[in-house]
C-alpha cells in the first residue's frame, strides 16, 4: 500500500495520546491502532474530519502518497 | 431493525439447539444402523422372517393397499431386502449428519452475530453438494428397493422407474447459490471491518 498514515508523528508534535484521541474521535483504541499502523483498507471522511478536527490538522499531515513497486495490489477495486 | 435482528438472533438460538438434539440423535441412529448392519450377516433368517398373512404396502405415502403371501415363500425372509436398503440408509444417515453439522454451526454464527463469518460460505457450498448427491441416492435406493420387493413377491409386469429427485436438486442448486451470496457477503463484510 502507498499511502502510508502518518499519525503517531502527528500524535507526538500534538502531544496527544492514542486513547485520549480515539476517546474524542469516538472509534476504539484498536481500529486507531490499525489505521496508526496502516492495517486499515479504507478511512470514512466523517472519521478523518475528526482526526483533523482533534488534533488541529490537514489529511495531507496524517496521509502520505509513497509510490512503491509492489503497489498493484489496489487495481482490482 | 435492531427488533428484526434480535428476532433473527432469538430463532437461530432456538434453532441451533434443535440441530444439537438431531445431530446427537443421527450421530446415534448412524452407530446403531453400522452396527446392525456388520452384525446381521451372522444372525440367523429366522430373524428376518416375516411370518403375516398380508402386507401393507404404500406408493408415496398416498395409495395404500393389502397385499397377501400367496404365491411368496413362506415365510417371506427380510434379510436380503435389508441388505439391500441398510447401505442407502447408511450413506444418506452419514449426509444427514454431515449436513446438519454445518447447518448447527451456519445456526451458531448466526446467533453470535456473526452471519457473515467466512467459514459459512464453505459450510453452504457442502450442504448444497450433499443435496444434489443425495437427489440421485435417494432415488436409485428407492428402486433398488422396490426391485427387490417386487422380486420377493414375484410379481410380474410390474417395473420401477428411476428419475432424479427434482426438489432435492432444485433445493441443493439453490443452496449453492446462497453459498455464493455468503461468499460475498463475507467479503464485503471483511472491507466494512476493515474501515474505520
Amino acid at each position: 500500500m502507498a499511502i502510508i498514515v502518518r499519525l503517531d508523528r502527528m500524535l507526538a508534535d500534538r502531544k496527544m495520546q492514542l486513547s485520549e484521541l480515539a476517546e474524542k474521535v469516538g472509534i476504539s483504541i484498536v481500529n486507531l491502532s490499525n489505521l496508526k499502523t496502516g492495517k486499515v483498507k479504507a478511512i470514512r471522511f466523517s472519521t478523518l474530519n475528526r482526526i483533523c478536527r482533534h488534533l488541529n490538522c490537514q489529511p495531507a499531515d496524517i496521509l502520505e502518497y509513497t509510490p512503491s513497486d509492489d503497489d498493484d495490489d489496489d487495481d482490482d477495486a | 431493525m435492531e427488533l428484526a435482528q434480535n428476532r433473527i438472533k432469538r430463532i437461530s438460538q432456538v434453532m441451533y439447539y434443535l440441530s444439537v438434539v438431531l445431530y446427537i440423535l443421527g450421530i446415534a441412529v448412524l452407530i446403531l444402523a453400522t452396527l446392525f448392519f456388520a452384525i446381521q450377516f451372522f444372525l440367523p433368517d429366522d430373524l428376518f422372517a416375516a411370518k403375516q398373512e398380508h402386507f401393507g404396502i404404500t406408493i408415496d405415502n398416498v395409495i395404500y393397499f393389502s397385499m397377501n403371501t400367496d404365491g411368496m415363500n413362506s415365510p417371506v425372509n427380510l434379510k436380503p431386502l435389508l441388505q439391500i436398503a441398510l447401505p442407502f440408509a447408511l450413506v444418506l444417515l452419514a449426509f444427514f449428519v454431515v449436513g446438519v453439522k454445518q447447518v448447527m454451526e451456519i445456526l451458531k454464527s448466526v446467533a453470535r452475530d456473526n452471519p457473515f463469518d467466512e467459514s459459512n460460505s464453505g459450510r453452504l457450498y457442502r450442504v448444497g453438494r450433499i443435496l444434489l448427491i443425495a437427489s440421485v441416492v435417494v432415488s436409485a435406493g428407492r428402486v433398488v428397493v422396490y426391485n427387490q420387493i417386487i422380486g420377493m413377491m414375484k410379481l410380474s409386469d410390474v417395473r420401477t422407474n428411476f428419475s432424479v429427485n427434482v426438489t432435492l436438486l432444485l433445493t441443493g442448486l439453490l443452496v449453492l447459490i446462497l453459498a455464493g451470496v455468503f461468499k460475498y457477503g463475507s467479503y464485503l463484510k471483511s472491507e466494512y471491518d476493515a474501515t474505520v
